[in-house]
């Protein structure tokens, strides 16, 4: 098991294979819009998050659940970023939704419980089809070649999303397990710290 | 088995890049700034050109700079070359360089500053990066980096080459056979790059090309008999097969130095940084598919038949159609 452990952490770091600048929104790589749309979500912290969020709470359910989850949260990007592309105009402002949605994932991961089938696809789900549309929309308006920005998005999303929840699953020690809902705590209070941001502050974005 | 069906995802990434790389083959621009007694600059820029038509990017230099000696302007088979000489009052240090037309491109610049004690500096601009500054005192090992940055680019666009190495993944029966195989391809790759990169031997790219896309093509059907359970030699000895072919990519890496005209002193050091470059893109590329295909065991994911089999088709499809597609480009 500690060698799955390194395999998936080699992973990890090849499909992060480069530091790129922090950048809102669709950054330009220099090689592509496929590589564009691949480093979309490393260079959007509230997708980067959700997405984490999303991938520990669905590792957290156990093997069949998370496969479950895992299918629904790509789905809900493979259905999302084109929808958005296609059909938004520009992203919608739902920071404080994504940042309360965070709050509650990561408290679900951090509570550790067998939460209700139903319940987690549906907030997995929504969760994921809202960063879907933004990611779209940003594309549509930002993108010189959406089809392979898009492509390059959902690669990402699909590699991360394997890989991480993979690595969930496989959560082998008690202090791995522990370890993960450490981290889903702080993804809670980092929502939280965004929501009472934007609260406080109007016309903050996170993203 | 196995990793067919987990390479699914990545086939079908790769098959996202199909437009990028068309612009894969050499198309890289070379700014030669070389520095002058005076502090002046002799400027060298050669573009990729079609016939007696340029690709249309402006070197564009700082306002205050003056022209010291005309440009000359001539054509060479594949690219337009200029030539001129500039001089700002104060020198260049912290002024910028700005390559016009770049944003509209796929297209990168190598630039190279000599300056007059003897240090090189090299840098890559892209569409993402069309300036260049001159640094008032260039670190040693700024210009080595881009060769690095330049090898990784040039795999991550290099669908063909990816495509060749999963083509292998998909035929290697274990975990050691992989390890020869890979060894053996990096090997045969490295040692063409190095006799392309010192001119001792050159394959012409149209042709080169061709062959390279045969070599996808020619693992097609291996795949289908490792699929059906037969073998054959490529399937017994699959590092030979990878050796022989990686002879060829080797000359393909090589398109993406050895057009640059770089001075013999910074051979060596360009020549190594590239393929740990291009080497660090393989790898990364082939832990992540096997990173892939490990958490789909651990997920005891299971998918159809058919979809397992779409990796294998992909890389013959993908090799014929290239195939047909240079071969007609030579004909």
């Amino acid at each position: 098991m500690r060698r799955a452990r390194y395999i998936h952490i080699a992973g990890l770091a090849a499909a992060m294979l480069l530091p790129w600048p922090a950048q809102a929104h669709m950054v330009s790589t220099g090689i592509g819009p496929f590589y564009d749309g691949m480093t979309h979500v490393f260079v959007t912290p509230l997708d980067l998050l959700c997405l984490a969020a999303s991938i520990l709470l669905a590792g957290l359910a156990g093997v069949a659940r998370a496969r479950l989850y895992l299918a629904a949260m790509i789905g809900a990007w493979s259905a999302g970023v084109p929808f958005g592309a296609w059909m938004l105009d520009a992203p919608w402002p739902m920071d404080t939704t994504l940042s309360l949605g965070l709050v509650l994932c990561g408290a679900m991961v951090a509570l550790d419980r067998r939460w209700p089938r139903g319940t987690t696809l549906l907030l997995l789900t929504g969760l994921n089809a809202a960063l879907a549309l933004n990611a779209g929309a940003g594309i549509r308006t930002e993108s010189e070649d959406p089809l392979l920005a898009m492509l390059g998005i959902l690669a990402s999303i699909g590699q991360l999303s394997v890989l991480g929840t993979a690595f969930a699953v496989s959560r082998p020690s008690t202090w791995q397990r522990v370890a993960l809902r450490a981290a889903g705590s702080w993804i809670a209070a980092i929502g939280l710290l965004a929501w009472a941001a934007m609260e406080s502050l109007p016309g903050a974005a996170i993203n | 088995m196995k990793v067919a069906r987990l390479a699914l995802l990545l086939i079908l990434t790769i098959l996202g890049l199909g437009r990028d790389a068309q612009a894969h083959e050499s198309n890289m621009s070379y700014l030669r700034l070389q520095e002058l007694e005076d502090g002046s600059f002799d400027i060298v820029f050669k573009e990729p050109a079609s016939g007696r038509t340029p690709l249309g990017l402006d070197v564009n230099l700082p306002a205050d700079a003056s022209i010291t000696r005309d440009k000359d302007s001539r054509f060479i088979t594949g690219a337009h070359i200029q030539s001129w000489r500039a001089a700002r009052e104060g020198g260049f240090a912290g002024a910028s360089v700005n390559i016009g037309g770049l944003d509209a491109t796929l297209t990168e610049v190598l630039v190279q500053v000599r300056w007059r004690g003897g240090n090189t500096q090299t840098t890559v601009l892209t569409a993402a990066t069309p300036e260049f500054t001159f640094p008032v005192a260039p670190a040693w090992y700024a210009g080595l980096l881009s060769y690095f940055d330049l090898g990784l680019r040039h795999i991550l666009l290099g669908i063909d080459h990816l495509l060749f190495v999963m083509g292998l993944l998909l035929i290697v029966p274990s975990r050691m056979m992989l390890f020869k195989t890979i060894t053996a391809f990096t090997i045969a790759h490295s040692i063409t790059l190095a006799i392309a990169t010192f001119g001792l031997a050159r394959a012409p790219v149209a042709p080169l090309n061709a062959a390279i896309a045969l070599s996808i093509l020619f693992l097609g059907p291996e795949i289908v008999r490792h699929w059906r359970g037969e073998t054959s030699f490529t399937l017994r000895h699959p590092w030979v097969v990878a050796f022989l072919f990686g002879l060829l990519h080797g000359f393909g890496f090589a398109s993406g130095l050895m057009d640059l005209g770089l001075p013999q002193g910074e051979l060596a050091a360009a020549l190594l940084l590239f393929n740990v470059g291009v080497e660090a893109g393989q790898i990364g590329f082939v832990i992540l598919v096997f990173a892939l295909l490990h958490s789909f065991a651990i997920l005891e994911v299971r998918f159809p038949r058919w979809m397992s089999r779409v990796p294998g088709y992909a890389v013959g499809s993908l090799g014929a159609f290239w195939t047909i597609q240079r071969v007609a480009m030579l004909i």
